[in-house]
Parts: C-alpha cells; structure tokens; sequence
C-alpha cells in the first residue's frame, strides 16, 4: 500500500459569466494520478500557472477537488470527518512559499509554533515552552527568539519558523510549497540542508514543489513534471534527468541556468517554435505542448496523448506510444 | 573603450536623526561592447548601484563620487541634460515587467512614447517603428498586439515589451536589473538570448544585475561581486566562477546544488543591516577562512591575480576547494 495515493484527481474552475455567452472552465489540475511512498521525496516541477500548487493544497485538503480520490495510508482523505480528519491535519503539514505572508505579523514566535500543539492537545500546557525551544533549536535559531515578532527576522528566519511550526505536530509528511524561492542562493543551501536533516531524523515524507531544477534534482527521488494541469512526464529523478523522454521535460532541463554552460539560450530558444505558455482556459485540442513542441507531427494535433508506461517513466507523448 | 566609469560611488540615506551609507567606495567600470555582470544577494546594493547611475535615486537618498558615461559624471549634470541621455544613450529594464509598464496605456503607445519624446516623432510614424520594434524583439503578430493593453500580456512577453522601450534609440549601455527573475527558465532563457542578438548587433554594452550564478556564467563578460555594500571581487567571468579569490564568492559557489548526497556548503548567518556592519571585514564573522586581523582592519580591494581584484587579505592564499 502506498503511503499517499493520488487518482484521476482533478480540480476545475468555473470561471464567471462574461457578457456574451457562458463562462469557461480552467482546468487547473487534470486527471492527475501518482503514489508517494513513505521517507521519499516526491517533486512536482513545472512552469507558473501549471497548477502545481492548487494540486498541493488539494493534498493537504485545503481545497475540494472536483473528482478524484487521494488515500492517506489507506484512509480517503475527502471522506474523513472529525477525529480521522484531525489525526490527518497533524500528520501533514504544509510550507508556503512567502515566509512573509505565512506568519501572522501580531503573533509571537512562542504563540505561532505552540498554537498547532495547544489545539492538537498532544503537550502539556507546563511543557510548551521547553517544545518551543526545542523545535527552535531544531531548525538553527535559538531559544531566546521565541518572544520576537516576525517582523524582527530575515527571510531565511522566518521560513525556520515555519518549519518550526510544521515540525512542531511531528508530522508525518511535509507539503513544501516553493520553499526556497523567495530566499538569496546562499540561505537556500542553509534550509536544504535543514530539510535533508530533519528528513532522516523524524523520516519525513515530502511533497516538494519547486520551478528549480537544479534543486529538485539535488534533494528529490521522483519527479511529476506538469503542463496545464497534467502530468507529462513520471519517472525516478535520477533517471529523468540523464534521460528525459517528453520533449517538454527536455525542454525545461535545458532551459535551466547552470554554471558553465554557455549557450543554453541559443539552443533553447532555436528549438522552441510559438514562445507562450497557452492560456489554460484555452487549451490546445491535440496535445497540450503541442504549440511549443519542437517534436511535433501531424497527428499531435488530433489526438490526446494518455500517460503510459516506457522504460519505467510514465509519459504522455505521441512519440512513446 | 570604458563607456561607463563608476569611481568611488558612494549612497546613503540622510534622515533628520541619522544618516547610513549603503553603498562604499564602489569602482566599477563596463567597455564597449561587453556584458557586465554585478552580482550579490538581496540589500547589498546593486540595484541601487544602477539607480544611481540613472539618477533615480528617491529623494533621501545621496550619491558621492563620480560616475563618468563618455566623459559626462552624471551626477554633476543637470536634470534636463540627463532626461536627454536617459532612455537614449542609457537605458534600463527592471524586474518586474508587471510593474513597469503603465497599466492604462496601449503597449505600443509606450514604445511610441519613447520616439515622441526624444525626436519629436510624430504619433503614426512613432506607432509604426513601435511594430517594428516588437517584431525585432520577437513578438508574435506585433501589428495586433501593438493595440494590447499590458495585462492582456503573459510575463514574458510584457518584459519584451520593456526591452523595446529600452532599446527604442539604440542606447549604447543597457542596464539590466534582474530582468528574468519573474520569469519561468524557458522564457528566461529566450530572453537572455533576446539581449545576446541586440548586444551582439549594436555593439551595446550591458551592465547585467542579477543574483543567479548560472545565468551570470552563460551571459557575462566581467564579474563585479558585492556584499554588503561593497564590490569583494572583481574578474572575468571564468576566473569568478573557477577560480574565486573571496570567501564570500567561494560562499556562493558552494550554496548550489550540485552533486547528488553531497551536503551543501552554505555561508552560516546572514546579510548583515547596512546599520549594523562587523568591525574589520565586513564579511568576517561569516566567513570560514577568518583570521585575527580580519576582525580589525578592512580589508583594500587589491589584485590578487594578473586582472582579478579581491578584497581579501588570504586572497593571495590558494583557499578555493581546500
């Protein structure tokens, strides 16, 4: 049994009437189907609007897909009601991109990571300062910043705290939502090597979202690479970096800065044909990268490419079928 | 040939109560034709740096020393002689395309603006080179998109857009302030490739701004690198990324993910507040090489090597990937 399994999970928007004629619908996630096992790393890549996100707030059920079902250790997750549901909210935990945005500015460090444990119950109230420092301590900031605002920390602070404050549940997964980038390169290694080790200290599973590669690549075990709400490419992260199949995740390998390579550029935008990203109430008919594929033939157009199988990566392209 | 000649570029901030300088002593210089690379983290002072050699530093702000541009110190001119050079000779992309551009005014009318005002253009001939100039940064069917307005525009294509308006009078220095960073890697990609072409067409020398150590090694020339209100080292761009001097550019070096499993390296602690600088170096108290004497005494940004510039007093040492 995997520790998390997605199926067929999508996640619609009606958008609202216009003048002339009825809304349209943006289908930001799309039939998206994958399982995570347990002390692994899970990566979702992809560009902005691909629905990355909405898909990670829909598995730490913050929002309601529109069908589809994910199972959390067996348990479905839309189906659980109070106690079940509760047990879920402590065992996974999220973290946002802006550690700007994600704390509460009137709250002090103390009240935000003791406040999940005071309506989890699972400290004694005589305890919850010795916790606090501890979980402090654990992510490299001291006991004595509990009485601080956040406004008195640097951005590399704030994002310990909120894994202070996702770690303080001891949860069994963590949803990272774009953790590093709104950090400078060098507080980015600090939080990955954070991550790494409280990964192996409390066996954390991690769903980890990212536009990155050169991160994803370093810190993930699987890879999900998204294109307007569905999955393209699935394999093994190792494997899909030697060796990409969709011409999508080629595209974007490429695309990536690396020191030095120099002409990456030239290489990318020569292959590339049309340059935008197509709306995602518009989709293409055919194949969803079918706009900007550098691969593309006739039958791209007409027909839906389904995610199969191929040398043990799961793609959806024409040219593996 | 130097185009641009920044000696001892000093900013700061007066407030009645107090006054905190953010940008030391800065040298830097940027010849025809190349790309100049200045790198650093968020608050060391970069895009203030180009600020200032724009003259659009807010109100509160000072700037000492002198930044020469084909012999003019710009900051001794007068306004109206640097509105002239402004958008002309010199000209500047910043980072949010979002921001940039005036929301209630036609794209093209933006572009238009810029041949209006500095050659009196009329408003038909003006919009005319306007499509002109969105074909040459390659925006699909600019002859329509010309009567868009900016939010019908995705990102990457507003960010074209600035770089028409930038390019409109062929200036001959283009200051680049991280211009892809809102961007996916694919588009960045293209549009790194975009001022590649324009630079390599017109001559046009670039002082690139950015904080990305993949793109600084696939578009620069030369490498100034700043912490802190300081530039610590100065080279080519290969000897900055093979063969760095300072600690804090071995620092960055470090930080990126490279080898599968292998733990990274990051610089411990942070940015210091430009009102809170260690005594000595400035990097100091985060640098792993420290001696006794770098907490006393600033360092000079001295030649380490034939052309390599590092402010360091181990900098002679052989310190990278010992």
């Amino acid at each position: 049994m995997a520790f998390i399994d997605v199926k067929n999970i999508k996640k619609h928007f009606q958008l609202k009437k216009g003048v002339r004629g009825k809304g349209k619908v943006l289908k930001a996630v799309d039939d998206v189907s994958f399982k995570v096992e347990k002390d692994s790393v899970f990566a979702i890549v992809g560009e902005s609007g691909c629905g990355k996100s909405t898909l990670a707030r829909i598995l730490v059920r913050l929002i309601e897909p529109t069908s589809g079902t994910v199972s959390f250790n067996g348990e479905d997750l839309f189906n659980l009601k109070r106690t079940a549901l509760k047990k879920f909210r402590r065992s996974v935990q999220i973290i946002f991109q802006d550690p700007y945005a994600s704390l509460n500015p009137r709250m002090r460090v103390y009240s935000t990571i003791s406040e999940p444990m005071k309506i989890h119950r699972i400290v004694p109230s005589g305890d919850l300062k010795e916790r606090v420092a501890e979980l402090l301590t654990s992510v490299g900031l001291t006991p004595d910043m509990m009485d601080k605002y956040p406004h008195e920390f640097s951005g590399g602070q704030r994002q310990r705290i909120c894994i202070a404050r996702a770690l303080s549940l001891s949860p069994e997964m963590i949803v990272a939502d774009e953790p590093l980038s709104s950090l400078d390169v060098s507080i980015q290694a600090q939080i990955i090597n954070l991550l790494q080790d409280l990964k192996q200290k409390h066996h954390l599973s991690f769903i980890f979202i990212s536009h990155d590669l050169n991160v994803v690549h370093y810190f993930s075990d699987m890879v999900a690479v998204m294109y307007l709400g569905r999955i393209m490419e699935l394999a093994d992260t190792d494997e899909l970096f030697e060796r990409p199949l969709h011409p999508y995740t080629e595209l974007l390998l490429k695309s990536a800065p690396k020191i030095g390579v120099k002409n990456r550029s030239k290489h990318v935008s020569n292959r590339m044909n049309a340059t935008e990203i197509p709306s995602p109430v518009d989709i293409p008919d055919g194949c969803l990268f079918y706009t900007r594929c550098p691969k593309r033939f006739d039958a791209c157009n007409r027909i839906i490419p389904q995610l199969k199988k191929f040398e043990g990566h799961s793609v959806r392209c024409l040219l593996y079928s | 040939m130097t185009l641009l000649d920044v000696r001892e570029l000093s900013v700061g901030f007066s407030s009645l109560y107090s006054s905190i300088k953010v940008i030391s002593d800065l040298s830097i210089h940027v010849d025809h034709g190349e790309v100049f690379g200045l790198v650093g983290e968020s608050g060391c002072g970069k895009s203030l740096t180009a600020y200032s050699i724009m003259g659009l530093l807010p109100e509160n702000a000072y700037a000492e020393g002198a930044v020469f541009f084909k012999d003019k110190n710009l900051l001794e001119i007068d306004r109206e002689e640097l509105r002239k050079l402004r958008g002309k000779d010199i000209s500047m992309v910043f980072q949010e395309p979002m921001t940039s551009l005036n929301p209630v005014l036609k794209v093209g009318y933006q572009i238009a603006e810029v041949f209006m005002a500095h050659y009196g253009t009329s408003k038909k001939e003006a919009l005319s080179r306007a499509v002109e100039l969105m074909k040459a940064v390659r925006i699909p069917s600019s002859e329509l998109r010309v009567n868009e307005y900016p939010h019908q525009m995705s990102g990457g294509m507003r960010q074209r857009i600035m770089i028409a308006m930038a390019i409109a009078c062929r200036p001959s220095l283009l200051i680049a302030d991280e211009p892809t960073t809102a961007l996916d890697v694919t588009i960045q990609a293209e549009i790194l490739q975009l001022i590649r072409n324009l630079k390599d067409e017109d001559n046009m020398s670039v002082l690139f701004i950015t904080h990305d150590l993949g793109i600084v090694s696939e578009i620069t020339d030369r490498v100034g690198v700043m912490y802190a209100g300081r530039i610590v080292e100065s080279a080519t761009v290969s000897n900055i990324l093979n063969s760095p001097r300072h600690p804090y550019t071995m620092g960055l070096l470090d930080s990126l993910p490279t080898v599968k499993g292998k733990p990274l390296k990051p610089i411990p602690g942070n940015v210091p507040r430009p009102e809170d600088l260690p005594e000595g170096c400035r990097f100091s108290d985060r640098c792993r090489f420290a001696m006794s004497d770098c907490h006393d005494v600033e360092p000079e940004l001295a030649e380490a090597a034939p052309g390599h510039l590092a402010r360091c007093i181990r900098a002679g040492e052989s310190l990278w990937h010992s």
